[in-house]
């Protein structure tokens, strides 16, 4: 059974990273949304990857996102 | 692994007031600056204009006092910048100062953006000019007299103190948040500290 794995890292002056891996496609973008939607701001513009645009058929059920924090525009 | 996708941050979080009117200033917007702004502007010109060692001591104190209330005083829970005719109002959130701007308004964005550019921009001259001037006084340590010294690092450093402090409510607010989602999204953690930074290795199976 796959793991569906996110790293979070926060520092010291507030600002978040994160990297996911092994969860696909638009369920990466969603948890993400869930966990984080709240504190990073213009999460609706990472940067998709062509692993992302890949149908699940045929991705190898490896997903990672990798993001740093904003604020100021964005999410309340 | 391979990679979903990926976002690389663009500024801070918009967390300690002190930046944010230099900000603010440097972009030629204004802002309803709390009170206690327009005394630490007060204090710095007064330190100087002070001539004779005690009065630049006891101004240097004065300023000291003031930017210790950056740290201990209640920040406004909610701001309103004005940007060449128009407003935004800010509210503090998670210890830090954010709006919610729609999408189709890119105006608003971009001015948005220069805000958190300049913000990030001033936040590394400020941390900039403590090391420096932490380190001019250790050079000059030898010249001034320990009363002088005293109230020269009591500044820097009440300066300091203020912005760790605010980050660090960032931080103690952002990673509370953090770790309750993980959890409820059914999520094991494992936190652990990198340096200065909390690393979160969230696993689901």
């Amino acid at each position: 059974m796959s793991e569906e794995n996110i790293q979070i890292i926060v520092h010291d002056d507030g600002r978040i990273e994160f990297e996911t891996h092994d969860i696909k496609g638009e369920a990466c973008m969603k948890e993400l949304e869930e966990i984080l939607g709240q504190l990073v701001d213009d999460l609706e513009q990472a940067t998709k990857t062509s692993e992302y645009h890949e149908s699940p058929s045929t991705r190898k059920n490896t997903n990672q996102t990798k993001n740093q924090q904003t604020t100021g525009s964005g999410s309340p | 692994m391979s990679t979903c996708y990926t976002q690389t941050q663009l500024n801070l979080s918009l967390t300690n007031v002190l930046c944010l009117d230099m900000a603010i200033s440097e972009a030629g917007w204004t802002w309803n600056r709390p009170k206690l702004l327009e005394e630490i502007r007060s204090a710095r010109q007064a330190v100087s204009a002070a001539e004779g060692t005690q009065n630049i001591i006891a101004a240097n104190k004065s300023l000291a006092n003031l930017l210790n209330s950056l740290s201990t005083d209640t920040l406004p829970q909610s701001i309103t910048i004005n940007m060449n005719g128009s407003q935004i109002q800010l509210k503090r959130s998670r210890g830090a100062y954010t709006t919610m701007v729609p999408l189709q308004q890119s105006g608003l964005q971009n001015q948005l953006k220069q805000i958190t550019n300049l913000y990030s921009r001033n936040m590394e001259k400020i941390n900039l000019e403590i090391q420096q001037t932490l380190d001019s006084l250790e050079l000059q340590k030898d010249i001034l007299s320990a009363e002088q010294l005293e109230s020269l690092r009591g500044v820097i450093q009440s300066e300091q103190q203020a912005i760790q402090n605010t980050n660090q409510e960032r931080v103690i607010e952002v990673t509370k948040e953090i770790e309750e989602k993980l959890v409820a999204r059914g999520f094991e953690i494992r936190k652990r500290m990198v340096g200065k930074k909390i690393v979160y290795q969230a696993v689901r199976r």
